[in-house]
């Protein structure tokens, strides 16, 4: 599914916008447009049998959410919930589902000439999810590609969760 | 309008103007065959009029007070007389009054006038009344006459950078003002200094000045330069950015010969001594670009190897850091023991670094005195073992080109 992302003008290097949230230390960042909402953390309702990065399902609004433990996915040491721990739903290839993160930042403007490439040494599944990286605030983003989050028969599978 | 024929031919071109515009004027002016010096010279002398007071003055080469106009033009009478009275091949000052000496180009010999023939009351007529001929005005300055001279006799294509230091020496140069009914494009209104005439060099056949501007050698990014480390032996002194580049030069060529050494360790080569983890290990430092301190600002990605320690922010741009230590001999590497790394050693044409503890003075390796690996089934990346300092020898161009390689986003952006 092709991004939408979000241009503030039409050129040859658009400006992005990016929701960026804090997981295990690092700021990471995500297409503004395919995020449709942010929650507190709530009582998330385990699944028996579900992939071991699914961390369970929520009711928003009669709607059933599948919600993501996105440490698992990364790849990185699990994590103690906070006060700042937020749930963000996005929409990515058609589904929706929620991530969990440690906090939820702010939304950035980011150049497309701005993106850098990101090297991808490893044998790990997860290195594929990042889109690239950028310099912002005397800090450096790590851009995520939602599309890529799951491959299809993941989402089929959570589809089934 | 600045010509652009050279200098010589734009003095031709003028005193072909010139006489020209004179033979326009008073058609008597001109004649059509030389003469003898001496009979010039006669007839001048016995010229009885009462001419300006200038006349006698510039036969004498004094300098007279009267007026730029009655000057100039008793100058042009007497260029054009001089004109005719030199040699058709060099201009023979020799024959002239020595203050009469002036520049003289041979082209001009092909001007057909004499002034020999030239009526003694025409002479004073022009001497006496300037005024009558819509001459150019000419402002030759008072110049060393030894100078013009020589600056003739080099007016030749090896010639010209003598002309541009000749005028430098005159200061401001000839300035030759045009009339202003004409339009003489071919004049040189001012001979530019060196500066000024490099920026017209693409519009004009003006020989360049070609002063030896001192080159300056760029300093090879690869060797120590200012920023070179200033350790003692055993200890690594804390520095904020030993040295950085912002440019990627070309990897060295990371292939061996069949002699088992690599491409770059046929001559006597650079190594930078590091500690990596308790070992000595041994890098040629034309293969390194720049050291930068670690300061725990590298920001690690998920998904890496474990030897990847993060991407480093650098005034170059992000460079990769691996852990050395975890990279070279996983075997002796403790996972659980902090890190000592201390600087991240850039490599050069790539966007990796190597974590390294300390680093030490480089030293200078002679091929022969490294135990070449000539098969490198395991560990392709040691290149061989330094004698002298017992310690393993990188061979960078090819860790750098394995990193390369081992990146499946080397040579793809994703957006």
């Amino acid at each position: 599914m092709a991004s939408n992302t979000a241009q503030t003008k039409t050129s040859d290097d658009p400006v992005l916008q990016w929701v960026t949230f804090r997981l295990a230390g690092e700021t990471y960042g995500i297409n503004v447009m395919q995020v449709q909402e942010v929650l507190r953390h709530s009582d998330i309702a385990p699944v028996p049998g579900a992939p071991p990065y699914v961390l369970g399902i929520i009711n928003l609004r009669g709607n059933v959410v599948t919600v993501i433990d996105t440490r698992h996915r990364f790849g990185l040491t699990s994590g103690e919930l906070t006060e700042n721990t937020r749930i963000v739903i996005i929409e990515a290839d058609s589904h929706v589902i929620g991530i969990l993160v440690d906090s939820v930042a702010e939304v950035v403007y980011l150049r497309q000439s701005e993106i850098e490439n990101a090297p991808n040494v490893g044998n790990d599944e997860s290195a594929k999810f990042i889109q690239g990286v950028c310099h912002k605030n005397e800090e450096l983003l790590i851009l995520i590609e939602l599309d890529k989050l799951l491959t299809d028969s993941e989402w089929a599978e959570m589809d089934d969760v | 309008m600045i010509s652009r024929k050279k200098p010589q031919q734009q003095l031709a071109c003028y005193f072909d103007e010139l006489l020209t515009e004179l033979d326009e004027k008073d058609p008597g002016f001109s004649q059509n065959s030389s003469v003898e010096n001496s009979s010039l010279e006669e007839n001048t002398a016995s010229h009885t009029a009462p001419v300006s007071t200038a006349a006698p003055d510039k036969l004498s080469g004094k300098t007279s007070e009267k007026t730029i106009a009655q000057e100039t033009t008793a100058q042009e009478s007497r260029v054009k007389t001089d004109t005719v009275l030199t040699q058709p091949d060099r201009p023979n000052n020799s024959d002239l009054h020595d203050k009469q000496k002036l520049p003289i180009q041979p082209s001009v010999l092909s001007v057909t006038t004499s002034a020999a023939l030239m009526p003694a009351a025409a002479v004073k007529s022009a001497l006496a009344a300037p005024s009558s001929h819509s001459l150019p005005t000419v402002d030759l300055r008072q110049r060393d006459k030894e100078k013009l001279e020589r600056l003739l006799n080099t007016l030749t294509p090896t010639g010209e950078q003598q002309l541009i230091q000749l005028d430098s020496e005159l200061g401001s140069e000839l300035e030759i003002i045009p009339p202003v009914d004409t339009v003489q494009p071919a004049i040189i209104t001012k001979i530019e200094t060196e500066t000024e005439t490099e920026t017209k060099t693409e519009s004009m056949d003006v020989p360049v000045a070609t002063v030896d501007v001192p080159t300056v050698e760029v300093a090879e990014v690869n060797k120590p330069t200012e920023t070179t480390i200033d350790v003692e032996s055993d200890v690594a002194v804390p520095i904020d950015m030993i040295s950085a580049s912002p440019h990627r030069w070309q990897p060295l060529r990371h292939d061996w010969q069949e002699n088992g050494r690599p491409a770059w360790a046929e001559t006597p080569f650079d190594v930078l001594l590091i500690d990596v983890n308790g070992v000595q290990l041994a890098m040629p430092l034309e293969a390194l670009d720049a050291i930068y301190p670690l300061k725990g600002d590298l920001t690690p990605l998920f998904g890496q190897a474990k030897w990847f320690m993060g991407l480093q922010k650098t005034i170059a741009g992000n460079v990769s850091v691996i852990n050395t230590a975890q990279f070279v001999m996983p075997e002796r590497y403790d996972k659980d023991q902090p890190s000592q790394c201390k600087y991240s050693v850039a490599i050069n044409g790539s966007g990796w670094g190597l974590a390294v503890d300390n680093i030490h003075q480089p030293v200078l390796v002679n091929p022969d005195d490294v135990r070449w690996r000539v098969k490198r089934a395991s560990r392709p990346w040691m290149a061989g073992m330094v004698k002298d300092h017992m310690c393993a020898l990188i061979d960078i161009p090819y860790l750098a080109n394995l990193l390369q390689t081992q990146d499946k986003n080397s040579n793809t952006i994703d957006t």
